[in-house]
């Protein structure tokens, strides 16, 4: 009996630690079920560093000088913050604002105006478009292929050095999936760590008021998309959603971004707009355009008092995740691609 | 049908060839002869002269039915015909064994679950340049060449889409003899006929004349028989 019970431990143990290494990625205990198939891509750290060297290696671009890191840099949330529109190879200006990068598993469609439908296959937007890369998958990854470093790298993650679009794509996926943000001060609140200050409390239920409809917590956004009464820009001329659906209802649709990391992602909305939060607050309770497709309950703007806009303010502050920002696991990993300067063969 | 004979000469070798083991065999046709890329067709009825300078299509989920039932589907869901690669054209169905059937279908088009699934390998790996990068989804056929009729102008139609009437996959369903091989003919003089009126020449997105085109090109397949 004893033996059978010493074999099931060890049977035990030894599964226990495949689920570990098989799930490298966090699962916040608060947050929903992730809308990622994480099965279908299991998160392994030798992978995950690959798609960290992908993710900050302007190799992925037509002239190797813009990376992903170009336009989601992670001092920012892995969002853009010194131009309002973000840009591309040879100063290329593009029509939107990159949003930031956290929380991804959770989110079932990507970019602006959901064109995306999946995490894996969100870098064949960016790495093709002629005013952010310029470049084309077949060309990158015959480039990673050459690099002996990659096909290292690939050999870590896969068991195989043999460089596919499937594999590259999907380790980027892997990094990506990793930028996890969920131990800001509202989250150590929820868990009963620390509490609000009453500013912050005020805040939080003027919050659950007016927001928590589109912007659900705790992620802070529920994914779907909605005109929040933004007038169009007449030189964009950005129909949103319209553009990928072409249903009538979509247009000026667009996708409502989670609002944790404010203080690191501005500016903010589709076109990078508003430096401050105080202007997106002004536009809610003032401004709201008046069109067919606006959310109904945003006509006629939010019943925001002066005080009110300070007081959500001081909650929304409250949804900064230092740890996640400056966490230089994160980060560039010169600890990989540095090394190798003027080594590699 | 003329052009039945020499088809099936060019057939023969292969028949021959393959007499071990099963296999269908598409053969994509201009007026009646297996189609070369880069070659200027000249149609007796439009007046006009085709050229095909890139034909690439996804057929998926190739069954093998008897008398309406299902006898096999193909391991391998997805294969990736290419012109320009004539390898592509023969598809290995061994695993067929010697089973009897009548009839096989299958998908042009890559399926809806399999485009929301994220990035995949082999036949459907992004760099197979079928795959739109602006907007998710595989293209399920690429037609592109030159149509001349005192002017010449290019046409490009890379027809994708699988969402509600904008899904432009087509089921194609073929009677079919006992033979090792089963010949498949893609007969784009019938598609050119049916499309070349058509007011739009550049198709490269989701749309409902993707869908319509893609029809039109589904029942352009036809089984050559002996």
């Amino acid at each position: 009996m004893n033996k059978v019970v010493g074999l099931f431990l060890f049977l035990a143990w030894g599964l226990s630690f495949c689920a570990l290494h098989k799930n490298r990625y966090i699962l916040p205990d608060h947050f929903p079920e992730p809308v990622y198939r994480l099965s279908g891509n299991p998160g392994k750290e030798e992978t995950i560093q690959l798609g960290r060297m992908l993710f900050y290696d302007p190799i992925l671009s037509a002239d190797n000088t813009i990376s992903c890191a170009s336009c989601h840099a992670s001092f920012n949330s892995f969002a853009h913050t010194d131009h309002a529109l973000s840009h591309g190879i040879g100063d290329s200006i593009g029509t939107r604002n990159a949003p930031a990068l956290m929380n991804l598993a959770w989110q079932p469609l990507f970019m602006w105006d959901g064109a995306v439908n999946h995490l894996d296959v969100q870098a064949l937007a960016p790495i093709s478009h002629p005013k952010e890369m310029g470049e084309t998958i077949e060309s990158v990854v015959k480039k990673v292929n050459d690099r002996q470093l990659y096909r290292n790298a690939f050999y870590d993650a896969y068991g195989d050095s043999t460089v596919t679009g499937e594999r590259l794509l999907k380790a980027l996926a892997q990094f990506q999936l990793s930028l996890v943000s969920a131990n800001s001060k509202y989250d150590r609140v929820k868990k009963g760590k620390e509490q609000f200050t009453d500013q912050e409390e005020k805040g939080y239920q003027l919050f659950l008021a007016h927001c928590n409809r589109c912007h659900t917590e705790p992620l802070f956004s529920n994914y779907s998309f909605a005109n929040n009464g933004l007038p169009q820009d007449p030189e964009l001329m950005d129909v949103g959603r319209y553009a990928v659906t072409g249903i009538a209802t979509d247009s000026l649709l667009f996708k409502i971004p989670s609002l944790r990391n404010l203080s690191y992602t501005y500016p903010y909305m589709h076109d990078g707009r508003f430096l401050r939060l105080s202007q997106v607050l002004q536009h809610y309770g003032s401004s709201i355009a008046d069109r067919p497709t606006v959310d109904p309950e945003l006509k006629g703007g939010l019943p925001l008092t002066e005080t009110d806009r300070v007081d959500l303010i001081a909650f929304l502050l409250t949804l900064n995740d230092d740890e996640f920002v400056f966490n230089p696991d994160l980060g560039f990993p010169k600890e990989i691609l540095l090394q190798t300067e003027g080594n590699e063969k | 049908m003329k052009y039945l004979l020499p088809l099936m000469v060019l057939l023969g070798l292969n028949i021959s060839a393959h007499a071990q083991s099963r296999s269908v065999h598409l053969i994509p046709v201009m007026n009646g002869e297996a189609l070369e890329l880069g070659k200027h067709y000249a149609d007796a009825l439009s007046k006009d002269t085709v050229t095909v300078n890139q034909l690439r299509f996804y057929i998926s989920d190739l069954a093998f039915y008897s008398k309406q039932k299902k006898v096999k589907i193909l391991a391998k869901r997805h294969f990736l015909i290419d012109l320009e690669h004539p390898e592509s054209l023969q598809i290995d169905c061994s695993e067929l064994k010697k089973k009897k059937v009548d009839e096989l279908r299958f998908i042009l088009g890559v399926d809806s679950l399999t485009t929301v699934s994220g990035a995949k390998g082999g036949d459907l790996d992004p760099t197979k340049g079928m795959y739109w990068s602006w907007q998710s989804g595989y293209i399920h056929i690429k037609l592109e060449g030159q149509i001349t009729n005192i002017v010449s102008h290019p046409f490009t139609y890379h027809l994708g889409g699988y969402q509600g009437e904008m899904n432009s996959i087509q089921s194609v369903n073929l009677s079919v003899n006992e033979s090792d091989t089963i010949p498949i003919a893609l007969d784009l003089t019938s598609f050119f006929h049916a499309a070349g009126n058509y007011p739009r020449t550049e198709i490269m997105r989701p749309c409902l004349e993707a869908v319509e085109l893609s029809s039109f090109l589904a029942h352009s397949f036809f089984v050559l028989h002996e």
